[in-house]
């Protein structure tokens, strides 16, 4: 093995090279973090509650998917019906939906004309406010969460 | 005020300190003087190895709880109850050593550690406390995490006609996560993501740790303060966006194997190199994207195994070890087998129908795409009306290039393996996107800053390899009395 202390003068002016540049990176890092983390106020998030910092999530359909999920059944069979193209993709509803309320079985249509299955227990209807509520027959209303976005009405079968 | 937070974190250094206890167990099995290196992954081996272990309950029906998953390890520390003493011992004179270092520290070092663990914890803070809204999270790791969880097996078929839920990526972080569920009785999303915090704790313990003996120990401690506090993984750590994402746990396995595997080739320990292979499989448990990473650390393996000759002289001993390395892998197999068999597999990510005229247009908008990042991906500064990039791309560009001059210029072949790894699989991550069948510009912006997290730990790796003889030769006169951990391997030195 050569000898380790033979190293060209070029080797030598890069090592010095990557000792400045790692240092620079180091000095970026603790700026770039150093602010993004003071903007993270860690003295509220640790005297806060992570269930109510989810729940203070500035979007409207998430929001009420935590509030049904306090509010329904854990095993009922939930049919959401997501009826505002605009306001975020069909995946969206999808995924989230069947997220928050996991366990429970979730369909999420964006046809009003699905019938509701006979199994369904739960409709959750996400609308804008000009639509009117479907108040489908044999269901009752549970709760109806109106923002300026979105309202999101939840039935359940009655009886 | 609410102490929710509090017990979190707590609990979180558990899970943290529980799958330690595991990991060394497990490790002590296999080594009884593993390298310090080796000590500082056991974390997450623990972690790995719990979450493997739910994955065969679900096969033979054991019931998913703490009971169970507790037992067996229990019961190898009875069996081995007369080893116990020893790696007590051993782990109280691991900690008292740090602990004695840190009075012995200069000015600088002290700053950059206290800086380095100040980052540290306020990622756990914001792991722990802040909302869950990434899309990968929500659609594919924590749902797969719940469901696992929910039915105590890993099954799919459940949901098996969800379109869009990557139904074939590897089922591990989710296992892993199943894990905490169980150890605390309850599905928690919110505490789940927290998961990732291990993979923080051990990506700089073994950086401390390997670049300690390789380096300088002022060094050793600015190249570990840029891989914890680097802008680029604020995202999947401080921010949120990448809460619960895979692409920072398979960073760091990335870098774990590639870090085992360079260790291998300066000190010939077969238990490191196992550790290679171990951690290249881990990556290809957690995402698609560690199979080539797998298949690249394999290859070179028995290329430079077989360059050096140590293969001609396989020695009894090495046995075991060679018997746990095929072990890592069949996880790996059996998981593209049941994608395969369940009809899991998603739609092509690589097609070779594009005509070729179009690949020199296809490759510029990638190059102008990545390299455009940093105007892009932007966080506020503290007065909130400058914001800052936090895409390091210059920075890993750079960091890459210096690399490869400095094993160059100094014909340091150890370290070329490493850069040949990293080198093909950021080439790997660039074939897909150029060959992709989905429409590209799309592609990008999902996927090209998380791609860039996943290299960036191994990137940082490789400059402090590249710098490793140099610093070698500068301290050959006082015989490592800069090291941070002392071993018996020599430092590497640059090859003739």
């Amino acid at each position: 093995m050569r000898n380790p202390r033979t190293f060209s003068a070029p080797g030598r002016l890069l090592s010095i090279v990557g000792v400045v540049f790692i240092t620079a990176w180091a000095v970026r890092s603790g700026v770039v973090t150093g602010a993004a983390l003071l903007n993270e106020h860690p003295g509220a998030l640790l005297r806060g509650s992570p269930a109510a910092a989810q729940s203070a999530v500035r979007e409207a359909f998430a929001q009420g998917l935590l509030k049904i999920n306090q509010r329904i059944p854990a095993h009922a069979s939930v049919m959401v019906l997501w009826e505002v193209k605009g306001y975020a993709p069909f995946s969206y509803a999808f995924f989230w939906s069947t997220f928050w309320l996991y366990p429970r079985k979730v369909t999420v249509t964006d046809r009003p004309d699905d019938a509701l299955s006979p199994t369904t227990d739960v409709f959750v209807q996400v609308h804008s406010a000009d639509q009117q509520p479907l108040s489908p027959a044999g269901y009752r209303v549970v709760s109806d969460d109106s923002g300026p976005a979105l309202t999101i009405t939840t039935y359940e079968r009655s009886g | 005020m609410d102490f929710t937070v509090s017990l979190w974190i707590l609990i979180i250094f558990l899970y943290v300190a529980l799958c330690y206890a595991v990991g060394r167990l497990a490790v002590d099995l296999l080594d009884p003087a593993p390298a310090p290196t080796i000590v500082a992954g056991a974390a997450l081996v623990g972690a790995a190895l719990l979450g493997l272990q739910l994955w065969l309950y679900g096969l033979v029906r054991i019931p998913w709880n703490q009971l169970t998953l507790l037992i067996p390890w229990l019961a190898i520390g009875a069996v081995r109850r007369d080893r116990l003493p020893t790696l007590v011992r051993q782990e109280r004179q691991r900690f008292a050593g740090l602990a004695r270092m840190l009075p012995r520290l200069s000015g600088l070092e002290a700053v950059l550690v206290a800086a380095g663990t100040m980052v540290v914890l306020a990622y756990l803070l914001s792991l722990v406390a802040k909302p869950l809204f990434g899309f990968d999270a929500i659609a594919l790791w924590l749902f797969k995490a719940k469901l696992y969880y929910g039915q105590q097996s890993v099954s799919l078929q459940a949901v098996s006609h969800d379109v869009g839920r990557n139904l074939d990526y590897p089922p591990l972080l989710s296992l892993m996560v199943a894990s905490l569920y169980t150890l605390i009785g309850q599905a928690n999303d919110l505490l789940g993501k927290a998961v990732t915090f291990i993979f923080v704790l051990v990506g700089a313990a073994a950086s401390l740790t390997a670049l300690g003996r390789w380096l300088d120990r002022p060094l050793a401690i600015t190249f570990t303060f840029v891989l914890v506090a680097m802008p680029m993984f604020a995202p999947a750590l401080l921010t949120g966006p990448y809460f619960g994402y895979a692409d920072y746990p398979l960073g760091i396995f990335m870098m774990l194997s590639l870090l085992f595997f360079f260790e291998g080739q300066t000190t010939r320990r077969a238990t490191s190199y196992l550790f290679a292979v171990v951690f290249a499989a881990l990556a290809a448990l957690t995402k698609n994207e560690g199979l080539p990473l797998l298949a690249i650390v394999l290859v070179l393996l028995a290329i430079h195994l077989g360059v050096t000759g140590q293969l001609r002289s396989p020695q009894r001993r090495h046995w075991p070890i060679l018997t746990v390395g095929l072990l890592a892998i069949v996880p790996v197999i059996a998981w593209r087998l049941y994608v395969s068999l369940a009809g899991l597999e998603i739609s092509p990510q690589v097609s070779f129908a594009q005509p070729l005229s179009q690949l020199p247009a296809r490759a510029s908008t990638i190059v102008r795409f990545v390299l455009g990042l940093p105007r892009i991906m932007t966080i506020g500064s503290v007065d909130g009306d400058r914001p800052i990039s936090y895409v390091d791309i210059q920075w890993l560009g750079l960091s890459f290039l210096l690399s490869g001059l400095l094993l160059a210029v100094n014909r340091f072949r150890t370290g070329s393996l490493v850069y040949t790894a990293i080198a093909l699989q950021a080439a790997g991550y660039f074939l897909v996107l150029l060959f992709t069948p989905l429409d590209l510009l799309f592609q990008l912006s999902t996927a090209a800053s998380r791609l860039l997290i996943q290299l960036a730990p191994s990137v940082v790796l490789m400059l402090g390899i590249a710098l490793s003889p140099l610093t070698a030769a500068r301290s050959t006169d006082d015989s490592g009395r800069n090291s941070l951990v002392r071993d018996h391997a020599p430092a590497p030195t640059a090859a003739p």
